[in-house]
């Protein structure tokens, strides 16, 4: 418990740093579909169960600026039941939870970047929950667009911190930014 | 652009190549099956103010029967125990022979403790064991109220309680389920190590907790699936096929392909697709689903369910579900 409320400590000062000192207010909404892999602690029939994951986030408050960008998101999984093999599904689910995320860019049209967070679950067929942790790290591709509207093109590479399960994801996604403020060049 | 294209792949061709399409499946071993029903008529505490249940009998003579014709559709061998107190007798009305001991189909204590400590002598890892019960649980315990052996009121020796059926169940070799029809009967369903129930009452802090205590998951051979949480459970008289059953076997039979419509003899009866299965499969919990979402009571109070009876179904949590039938 006394971790949990450390956690959630820290990811609530982060979000008061006062990055608009350097930057932009943004927000923004991300979509990403995922493989998930589910590498079991104990011993399975598989070294590992596949599952469809798609991820959806709402940046809550964010900075961009170049070439940096930080934001506090609101983020959620569906992941699917796994494909059947043997005696066994891995059960699918869905989560809420909490992520920071930043990213770098490197040139204007290629950044990386990273998150972390942690989320509660709950079985989609099962009246169970139980708590995680993911961090996520990435490339991120800026696809043409306007001033005050970016779209990247996403491909985040996640790794899903369950207590009995491991799980690696890579997929592809969208994430749309809006920056109300940015002005356009004169 | 070919980079992106390649990039866009990726997953798909992990799904592709993903472990349950290169690897040879388990062997499915054969499929045992345990049936208890009572009706309570042969104790002291007979009459409308008795604890007679008019339900159990049917529960289990069409449960047994539905087993029978699942695992012909299956086509696993099986071996099926029909275990029925029924009427004033104390005696079986028939014996089974499991690892050369002869056994009466009487369900008291001895006898069902028999069955099952034989049945784990027989039993291989790859079988499927199913045991269910169809009677009285005790309030707040959920013991088993198993058939008397002598006439008068049931005593403490004529109960099962959940740690001594789960003991006895774990000894047996395989993959094995519980379904209990019962009062109490979530006493059976024990809690996860690394999942916690939100039917009970249960925080956020809780779950955190779990992730970070100690105790390891493993994977689980025993699965319990149970009518109740820690309240009542009931059984009704469904008008249209005119007898009783338990409100959670009713769904249960349905559930697996049961024709409630049947005719008075049940050997002649056929199952339709079981509905809680999919894609040819039905797991534990494709079975819990259908039985929460069509059983006759709501599963929880609310405003639009009020002032009725509610009973919750339960069953075990953590990271895997288990396949039961395959067809």
């Amino acid at each position: 418990m006394r971790r949990f409320k450390l956690t959630i400590q820290v990811l609530l000062l982060l979000s008061l740093i006062p990055f608009s000192a350097f930057g932009e207010v943004a927000y923004s909404f991300d979509v990403s579909n995922s493989y998930y892999a589910s590498i079991p602690h104990f011993e399975d029939e598989l070294p590992f169960r596949s599952s469809d994951a798609t991820s959806v986030a709402l940046g809550l408050i964010g900075y961009e600026a170049t070439p940096w960008g930080v934001s506090l998101d609101l983020s959620s999984l569906y992941v699917t039941d796994s494909l059947p093999f043997g005696n066994y599904i891995a059960r699918g689910f869905c989560n809420i939870g909490l992520r920071i995320r930043g990213s770098y860019q490197f040139t204007p049209v290629f950044s990386l970047f990273g998150s972390i967070g942690s989320e509660v679950n709950f079985y989609h067929k099962i009246e169970e929950a139980f708590a995680s942790f993911s961090v996520q790290l990435g490339p991120q591709f800026r696809l043409p667009t306007s001033i005050r509207h970016h779209l990247n093109l996403t491909i985040p590479i996640t790794v899903h911190l369950r207590k009995e399960i491991t799980a690696p994801m890579i997929g592809i996604g969208l994430r749309y930014s809006y920056i109300p403020n940015e002005e356009h060049p004169t | 652009m070919k980079k992106l294209i390649l990039l866009l792949f990726i997953p798909l061709l992990l799904l592709v190549t993903s472990c349950e399409l290169l690897w040879d499946e388990p062997l499915q071993g054969d499929f045992y099956y345990v049936v208890l029903g009572l009706d309570y008529t042969n104790d002291a505490s007979t009459g409308d103010n008795g604890n007679d249940l008019e339900g159990t009998i049917h529960d289990a003579k069409e449960l047994f029967q539905t087993f029978t014709l699942l695992s012909e559709a299956t086509e696993r061998n099986s071996y099926g125990y029909l275990m029925m107190q029924e009427g004033n007798s104390l005696l079986g009305t028939s014996t089974f022979t499991i690892n050369g001991e002869t056994i009466s189909n009487y369900p008291s204590v001895a006898n069902v403790t028999a069955v099952l400590k034989n049945l784990a002598e027989v039993t291989k890892q790859e079988d499927l064991i199913i045991f269910t019960y169809s009677g009285h649980g005790y309030e707040d315990t959920g013991d088993l109220a198993l058939a008397i052996t002598t006439y008068g009121n049931p005593t403490t020796s004529d109960a099962l309680p959940p740690d001594a059926l789960l003991a006895l169940m774990d000894a047996i070799p395989g993959k094995k389920l519980l379904l209990i029809d019962s009062c109490y009967s979530g006493n059976f369903v024990k809690e996860s190590t690394s999942s916690t129930s939100t039917v009970y009452d249960s925080t956020i802090s809780d779950y955190f907790g779990k992730y970070f205590a100690e105790a390891i998951y493993e994977p689980p051979n025993l699965f319990a699936m149970s009518a109740s949480a820690n309240t009542d459970s009931y059984e009704g008289i469904f008008n249209t096929i005119d007898h009783n059953h338990g409100i959670f076997t009713y769904a249960l039979l349905e559930a697996l392909g049961w024709n409630h419509l049947h005719g008075t003899d049940l050997s002649t009866e056929t199952l339709s697709t079981p509905p809680a299965g999919k894609n040819g499969r039905i797991s534990v919990d494709g079975l819990y689903r259908y039985i929460k979402e069509n059983q006759g009571l709501p599963y929880k109070l609310s405003l639009s369910t009020f002032p009725s009876n509610i009973q919750h179904p339960m069953t075990n949590g953590g990271a895997l579900d288990m396949i039961l039938f395959t067809y």
